[in-house]
């Protein structure tokens, strides 16, 4: 218990403080935020004067920053996240969808490269400095070399328009998910497979494993039951970091698939300066990094018994 | 062997969380399938990929506007034809200027809504009134130049204008005085689905995703070509290319010029180019020196080599400027070439001017937004070194150097402006960049014939007469070199081989038309 209010503890005072500073993003960045919203409305740069000055009173611009700062602290905590600029309706709808988008995209690419990392890093630390352990390791650390805006239009190229197997765009079905999964599971695939790999390569070099093999078990039992397990720690780990991460990185695939996620909700909003729309989209991305990095301090707990120990007596 | 069942367990888990998604896919049913509707190119169906996506709630005020004329739902009251040059009647069928300040539009007599409800002359007044009395009324239609609508009989709109204005039409040809039918204004905001008078109605919407439309069977201009659309709203341009490319949509808008190339060796695929009414330019502040010096401007304008700006920055998808306006455009000066890149004639006037080469030094802005300013900054900067111009270039934002911009604090800015962006006549560009107190006028130029002219240009009801006056006044500005106008941007369009009737309109408001088709053969 002591531990979980802990993490709550610190979850909140994080979430306060990154408060203030996605609330200060706006204005730390030069031009009048009045303009900005105009100018994007009008997609011209010659400004009406007065409309500047309406949507500036309109939208409190005008008041003391740490007034508009307690004002907006104090209707997000209500889940008031005010209207969209550009939109002019409530934000909390076009979070919900979007993130509802994204939560999908990213889980899906993620479990498909656990899918695929966890054997071949397993099948790497087995068959450690033979060819196979070599092909594995060069092949998947090449996919980090390639960035997601070079991977989405190759696959794009290989699969939408030479084999016309998969739509190049869109969110539509199924069949939309696969090029912007693949693209984004590709360096998460690399990592994971590294991780594995010597994660792997530890616990069987492990006493307790050679134990195991010496009380009669098989091989294979002494991977599933002890290997795998022990070796799980630390890419669930790297799961959580990857998903916090890719939850609002996920901007490039998201604008070159036409996905309307939270990266084209956060793109759109920057482009548009619709400012309330963007504090909202980082407050929750932030929000949920935050909990899905307590969430899995909890699941390493329960993986991992020593680290529950340790946790316990402190 | 127990690895591999954790992975199939992953894999399965990854497959129904798939599965378990498509409900969460805003998908409707009529999507027309890949290909377009019958999975080819035919069956009377066609799927478009645009450029802009709705972001404002279709409210009219805004950009939105255009998508909805583009995708054929949303009408006007007149139509500018951009090939002619002229207004043609569209819900209005004729227009007379009553009083100076008092236009009278007669209105279609048979025309309803999608939803049923039957266009009339209060139904027109009490939408565009409402447009008076938005939170920030379009620039075409502000309570600044227009006082208001009212319905006189019948058949008859009367505009009202605070002072005589001979553009009025124009303003009703701007797409932000599109009409829908009183039900689509709603407290929440505009819903266009079955309330406007076009030749497609739009069924259903899936936000920033597409918007289907089925033909409107009751349309006043007789049965479009196509039974079925499908708009898709793609930002990324090499997203619309591939688009046509693979034929999941038979007309891409505002194709990138990487992607012409590959798109122009595919036999299947079609592209167009149009002259857009945007001129990029390299902007002097000729409020202070060496700019006030006329000399000098001219001196950079002959440097400038604008072939070779064309051909390597744009990819050969804009043309060396003749001035503001491109050459196609009803107020174009006759018979104006680009300026020809000449050093020696460059390095006499620099000389004339009483600067020796490498004593001048300035600074030339740039902003992130155009990303092919970049580089356009750095060929701009080689061309002058050659004339001994030693350029440092800055880059940021348009936020970020906006102040400087109309503050006069600055010396060189590269600058891409569309001269229509309110009505269908460059007076309102000529006139914010321009003139003396022009709100825009970040040259700081101010010459009082010019303004004169432009006061003379306001007041002129024959557009001939008034064209001529833009074309004397574009001319001034080029000879003067004012502004070192660069290129004239284009607009690319693609479309299957298989679609006909396609016009790519250079002012982005049509694209969906009546006649547009895809033919099956």
């Amino acid at each position: 218990m002591t531990f979980l209010v802990r993490r709550l503890i610190v979850l909140v005072s994080t979430l306060v403080t990154v408060s203030f500073v996605v609330f200060l993003i706006p204005y730390l960045t030069p031009g009048d935020p009045a303009r900005k919203i105009l100018r994007a409305r009008v997609n011209d740069p010659n400004l009406d004067a007065e409309s500047v000055a309406r949507l500036r009173t309109q939208y409190g611009l005008d008041r003391p920053l740490l007034v508009q700062y307690a004002d907006w602290l104090l209707h997000a905590v209500t889940g008031d996240l005010g209207i969209s600029y550009t939109a002019r309706s409530p934000i909390p709808p076009m979070i919900v969808g979007a993130i509802q988008v994204t939560v999908l995209l990213t889980a899906a690419a993620l479990i498909f490269a656990l899918a695929i990392a966890l054997p071949l890093g397993s099948i790497a630390a087995m068959k450690r400095g033979r060819p196979t352990d070599t092909v594995i390791t060069t092949v998947t650390q090449g996919f980090v070399a390639i960035p997601e805006y070079w991977m989405a239009p190759l696959l794009v190229l290989a699969f939408a328009v030479h084999l016309r197997v998969l739509p190049s765009a869109g969110w539509t079905g199924v069949a939309s998910m696969v090029l912007p999964c693949l693209t984004l599971a590709m360096r998460p695939i690399s990592y994971f497979t590294q991780v594995t790999r010597a994660s792997m390569a530890d616990v069987l070099d492990s006493p307790h494993i050679i134990g195991s093999r010496a009380r009669g078990l098989s091989y294979r039992q002494t991977i599933w039951r002890h290997g795998i397990r022990n070796a799980l720690i630390p890419v669930v780990t790297l799961f959580s970091v990857w998903l916090g991460g890719l939850l609002g990185g996920s901007v490039v695939v998201e604008v070159i698939f036409g996905i309307p996620g939270m990266g084209r909700l956060v793109y759109d909003a920057v482009l548009n300066s619709d400012i309330p729309v963007l504090q909202a989209a980082i407050m929750c991305i932030v929000t949920l990094t935050v909990a899905i990095s307590t969430v899995t301090d909890v699941v390493y707990t329960v993986i991992n018994p020593t680290v529950r120990s340790a946790n316990v007596s402190s | 062997m127990r690895t591999l069942k954790l992975s199939s367990a992953l894999a399965m888990a990854a497959f129904l969380s798939l599965l378990s998604a498509c409900g969460s896919f805003q998908t409707d049913s009529s999507q027309p399938a890949k290909g377009g509707g019958s999975g080819g190119d035919g069956g009377g169906q066609a799927v478009i990929s645009l450029q802009f996506t709705p972001r404002a709630n279709f409210a009219l005020e805004t950009d939105d506007a255009f998508v909805l004329t583009q995708v054929g739902c949303l009408e006007t009251l007149v139509k500018y034809d951009d090939a002619t040059g002229k207004l043609e009647p569209l819900l209005a069928t004729s227009w007379t200027q009553s009083k100076p300040t008092e236009w009278d539009f007669r209105i279609r007599d048979n025309v309803t809504f999608q939803d049923g409800t039957k266009l009339t002359p209060d139904t027109i007044a009490s939408a565009l009134e409402r447009m008076l009395k938005v939170e920030v009324p379009p620039r075409p239609f502000t309570p600044d130049v227009i006082s208001s609508v009212t319905a006189v009989d019948a058949s008859t709109v009367r505009v009202t204008t605070p002072t005589p204005s001979a553009l009025v039409p124009y303003r009703l040809a701007a797409v932000n005085t599109g009409i829908l039918a009183p039900a689509a204004y709603t407290k929440s905001g505009v819903d266009p689905l079955r309330h406007c008078t076009g030749p497609f109605t739009p069924v259903s919407v899936t936000a920033k995703q597409s918007m289907t439309l089925e033909r409107n069977d009751k349309y006043w201009g007789g049965k479009a070509a196509l039974t079925k659309v499908e708009a898709r709203f793609l930002p990324e341009g090499a997203t619309r290319a591939t688009q046509v490319q693979t034929g999941e949509s038979q007309v891409a808008l505002a194709i990138p010029a990487a992607s012409v190339p590959d798109l122009k060796a595919n036999k299947d695929v079609v592209v167009s180019e149009a002259f857009t009414p945007r001129t990029s330019g390299l902007y002097f502040n000729v409020s202070k020196a060496p700019f006030n010096n006329p000399d000098v401007r001219k001196a950079i304008q002959s440097a400038l080599d604008l072939n070779a700006i064309a051909a390597s920055i744009y990819d050969g998808t804009a043309q060396p400027a003749i001035g503001p306006f491109a050459p196609d455009e009803a107020w174009a000066p006759k018979s104006v070439k680009p300026v020809s890149a000449d050093l020696t004639r460059a390095a006499d006037l620099l000389k004339r001017s009483g600067h020796a080469p490498g004593s001048l030094k300035v600074t030339l802005l740039a902003y992130t937004e155009r990303p092919e300013f970049a580089d356009l900054a750095a060929i701009i900067q080689d061309q002058l070194e050659k004339i001994g111009i030693k350029v440092t270039v800055r880059t940021s934002d348009y936020a970020a150097i906006e102040p400087a911009l109309l503050g006069g604090d600055y010396d060189l800015s590269l600058l891409s402006r569309n001269h229509l962006t309110d009505i269908a006549d460059p007076i309102g560009f000529l006139t914010a960049d321009y003139t003396c107190k022009g709100t825009y006028n970040i040259s700081h130029y101010c010459d009082p014939s010019f303004d004169a002219k432009i006061k003379t240009a306001n007041a002129e009801s024959d557009a001939k007469a008034r064209y001529a006056i833009y074309a004397e006044l574009a001319k001034r500005l080029q000879d003067e070199a004012v502004t070192a106008f660069l290129v004239h941007e284009q607009t690319v369009a693609a479309r299957r081989s298989t679609v006909k009737g396609f016009v790519d309109d250079p002012l982005a408001r049509y694209a969906v038309t009546k006649d547009l088709s895809v033919n099956n053969g």
